[in-house]
């Protein structure tokens, strides 16, 4: 914690890191009789840079008098840096030199001059590992700032890309960046946004979940309402329709906001395809969101309650997988359930093979023995695999999610009460669904709201002919 | 308070919903283990009381499984034979057939069909049948083994009706529509047909011609040509395999379903059939020229059609029974018959696609293509 002690001095200096052991401080004499002090953070400046660049010149300088005209000439000439900046207060310095800034400390004066010589050290920009590109940009977000926000410029080349700088977290005053197109986006998108990561005031690690239910309107739903993406293709795409942008030093993901129902169902694939193909790819994934979220379900209700929505032939096989199995098909349906969920999450955790291996044996083996040894009935099996596989085609993640917690409510109210606790259950996902809005747009839009006539872009891929500039969503808000 | 209204509101609106509001059955939530499915459901009065039979199935690797019960109504008799043995449970969602004897039908079966009307488990497409010489109890054991159910040689028999001689299976929606249009309706018999299979002889249901209802008490059967008549004036899927006796010879037709138009001018009713067929074979006709054959064919099918129409026409006429709504039809088109004799006229477009099992004679030209 900074004390209430401005000037700029070694001491004040030492005491605000704490004596923290990466402090460097070297003492410089310059020009005979002039001491001046050489100070970084050591790991966030690149030592090299700041050898050649600045103390190699500093060595140099010849015919000052004293601190003030080896502070003008200093911060006019010299030193080889792109960047220089007068600190008068010491707090300014310590941010500064938390940014990766080297500062040379004139004691007499109680000033400084910080100059940028950042480390270079930084994960190179790589393929995206969460989000398949098929068709595409190779390239994904990294963890800092300015490349990510290069890596956006490089795909909006427009002056009217504004990127407006912000600081979250009390302690950790990490970089955010709002990213919009000015005059293009709506402005009360962006003053929103601002509005809510500066609001952010206890969270001082800043995580993806810190940003994402900071900024959501509703952060108690499961229901993504920021649109997360590591890719920049995609990001810019969002950015081009009206969106603001978001990107986290530290942090290699983008995100988007407003973001609504539709929006977390599309990739940005379906741009670069026919789009007649990416029509029909995209109600193939409403499609396998139904089926996703309401297989199990509707199984459960059919065969406890409504038998006679079953064919006599399909019957009678689920009547024979059934005579040998223990169990209730309740407690079937729940035990293969969770059992694929730990299969998902055990992936997931192992590394790469190893996650592979065992999905593979979880599903082959585990789900094969489950079967021979009469735990559970083929079609449960077969059924609860139709839900997971298509539950894999949604791309957003959080969605996907969302979906898999909804899908165990609805076998819930399923067994409660059939057919009908399914209808129920579903008319309460949809009557929530309907009721959430993100940054004042309805989160249902374009099926919610006044804008019916823009449902077949949410399920068709407009020809890129017809296509506006903007999202009509994003245009009319409030209009619901 | 508003989130608790629109919650109760929706509630309520799925409860008022038709098909939602049977809430008895929110607590029927029942293993499929536990059930077993009623394929095929048999009724006859016996000493006053209604006896039900059932063919049940329990999935595809149990035998098929027999049970009867007594009631005083249908709807009693029904409920005794819910409660199957080893605790399992009759449903009858997936009836397919259902057989009345022959003896209920003659007192009447307002019952039965008022309770499948109203019933929320069966469907009214289940086909309806009238057992004829023998009660459905009778029928359904008998015709029932370890590999083979009477479920199963009914459905073969309806996909087979035309070749097996019968007529056409009406459903419970067709006998109660039939019933409500022209307040009489025919239904398909079935009798049991002793085969010998494996050295045994076995009992199997065979198709017989329709029964005629006039409500819902049975009325009298229809003849084999009154049925056919009966086929084309209701306009039914049927197709027939006509053998034609021609200069000492059999040639088979395989007729497809007659297409039928109705007219009517002045009260007065035309009808026209044109029905088209295959020469299935020719056997034994030696002496006649191609050009020939296919006119005396034609002839003689439209001999054949004319005389079905006309023996189900005289039986409208002679039961007052308008099986096939005629009259009714004939409103439609804005007329209303007098009772003057329908004028009737049929062609006949027989083509030749199948083989010939006797080559023609040399001096006249082979049907073979």
């Amino acid at each position: 914690m900074l004390k209430k002690v401005h000037e700029i001095r070694e001491e004040s200096l030492t005491e605000a890191f704490n004596a923290s052991a990466d402090l460097e401080i070297r003492h410089i004499r310059v020009c005979g009789s002039i001491e001046l002090l050489l100070t970084y953070i050591d790991g966030l400046c690149s030592s090299v840079t700041a050898a050649e660049d600045v103390i190699r010149p500093l060595m140099s300088l010849e015919d000052c008098i004293d601190e003030g005209s080896a502070m003008e000439r200093l911060e006019k000439s010299v030193v080889y840096a792109p960047s220089v900046k007068s600190c008068e207060k010491l707090s300014e310095l310590v941010g500064d030199m938390l940014n990766g800034r080297i500062a040379i400390i004139f004691p007499k004066l109680g000033k400084a001059l910080t100059f940028e010589v950042k480390s270079t050290e930084k994960r190179a920009v790589s393929e995206p590992k969460e989000e398949k590109v098929m068709k595409g940009g190779r390239d994904a977000f990294v963890e800092t700032l300015r490349t990510n926000t290069a890596l956006v410029r490089k795909r909006i080349k427009s002056e009217k890309l504004t990127v407006r700088p912000l600081k979250v977290g009390k302690q950790t005053n990490t970089d955010v960046a709002v990213i919009y197109i000015d005059g293009f986006t709506d402005i009360n998108f962006v003053k929103e946004a601002e509005k809510r990561i500066g609001s952010i005031k206890n969270s001082d690690l800043i995580s993806s979940a810190t940003i994402v239910e900071n900024i959501s309107d509703h952060p108690n739903s499961p229901f993504p309402q920021v649109i997360t993406t590591e890719r920049p293709d995609k990001f810019a795409l969002n950015l081009v329709e009206g969106r603001v942008g978001i990107l986290v030093d530290g942090l290699p993901l983008g995100y988007l906001v407003p973001g609504t129902f539709t929006q977390f169902l599309k990739v940005p694939e379906d741009q670069a395809s026919h789009y007649a193909i990416a029509s029909i790819l995209t109600a193939l994934r409403y499609f396998c969101l139904a089926l996703s979220l309401l297989t199990p379900a509707f199984y459960v209700a059919i065969v406890m309650y409504h038998q006679e929505m079953i064919p006599i032939r399909l019957m009678s096989s689920i009547i024979d997988a059934k005579i040998s199995v223990p169990f209730p098909t309740a407690v079937e349906v729940l035990t293969m359930l969770i059992s694929f969920e730990l299969l998902q999450e055990a992936g997931l955790r192992l590394a790469a093979p190893v996650g592979q291996t065992v999905s593979i044996i979880g599903a082959l083996i585990v789900g094969q023995s489950a079967v021979e040894a009469k735990v559970v009935s083929p079609v449960v099996v077969v059924a609860i695999a139709l839900a997971g596989i298509a539950g894999y085609t949604i791309p957003d993640q959080d969605m996907a999610s969302a979906v898999r917690i909804f899908r165990f409510v609805l076998v819930l109210m399923s067994i409660t009460l059939g057919m009908f606790g399914l209808a129920i259950g579903v008319a309460l996902i949809i009557w929530g669904l309907a009721s959430m809005d993100s940054f004042g747009v309805a989160y249902l839009t374009p099926f919610a709201g006044s804008r019916g006539r823009y449902i077949k872009r949410a399920i068709f891929r407009i020809s890129m002919r017809k296509k506006r500039d903007r999202e009509p969503e994003l245009t009319e808000r409030r209009e619901r | 308070m508003k989130k608790l209204y629109l919650i109760l509101s929706l509630v309520l609106v799925l409860l008022l919903l038709s098909g939602c509001n049977n809430l008895g059955a929110l607590s029927l939530a029942i293993e499929p283990d536990e059930i077993s499915l009623v394929r095929t459901l048999g009724v006859e009065k016996s000493g006053g009381e209604y006896l039900v039979t059932v063919c049940t199935a329990s999935g595809q690797t149990r035998n098929p499984e027999i049970y009867s019960a007594k009631g005083e109504t249908f709807s009693l008799a029904v409920n005794n034979i819910m409660n199957l043995p080893q605790g399992r449970e009759a449903r009858f969602s997936h009836t397919e057939q259902v057989i009345i004897g022959e003896k209920l039908a003659q007192s009447g079966i307002d019952e039965v069909l008022d309770y499948i009307e109203r019933s929320d488990s069966m469907r009214l497409d289940t086909d309806f049948y009238i057992c004829r010489g023998i009660t459905p109890e009778e029928l359904i054991k008998a015709s029932t083994g370890e590999n083979i159910s009477i479920s199963d040689s009914l459905s073969y028999l309806r996909e087979n009706i035309g070749s097996l001689g019968g007529g056409y299976i009406f459903t419970c929606l067709d006998f109660a529509s039939g019933l409500g249009q022209n307040g009489c309706a025919l239904v398909q018999t079935i009798y049991g047909k002793e085969l010998l299979t494996e050295g045994e002889t076995e009992l199997f249901p065979a198709p017989g011609t329709f029964a005629l209802f006039n409500g819902t008490r049975l009325e009298g059967y229809l003849t084999e040509n009154e049925m056919r008549g009966a086929i084309i004036l209701l306009e039914k899927e049927n197709t027939q395999e006509l053998p034609l006796g021609i200069a000492e010879g059999v040639v088979t037709v395989k007729l497809q379903s007659p297409e039928l138009k109705l007219s009517a001018e002045k009260g007065r009713l035309i009808i026209t059939v044109k029905v088209k067929g295959d020469i299935a074979s020719v056997s034994g006709v030696n002496s006649v020229r191609e050009d020939e054959l296919r006119e005396r064919i034609d002839r003689e099918v439209c001999s054949e059609m004319y005389g079905y129409v006309k023996a189900a026409l005289d039986r409208i006429g002679s039961s007052k029974l308008d099986f096939a709504g005629l009259e009714h039809r004939a409103e439609i088109m804005g007329q209303r018959l007098n009772g003057t004799e329908p004028e009737i006229y049929v062609e006949a477009v027989i083509e030749r696609t199948y083989d010939i099992i006797d080559p023609l004679p040399e001096n006249g030209r082979s049907l073979r293509p």
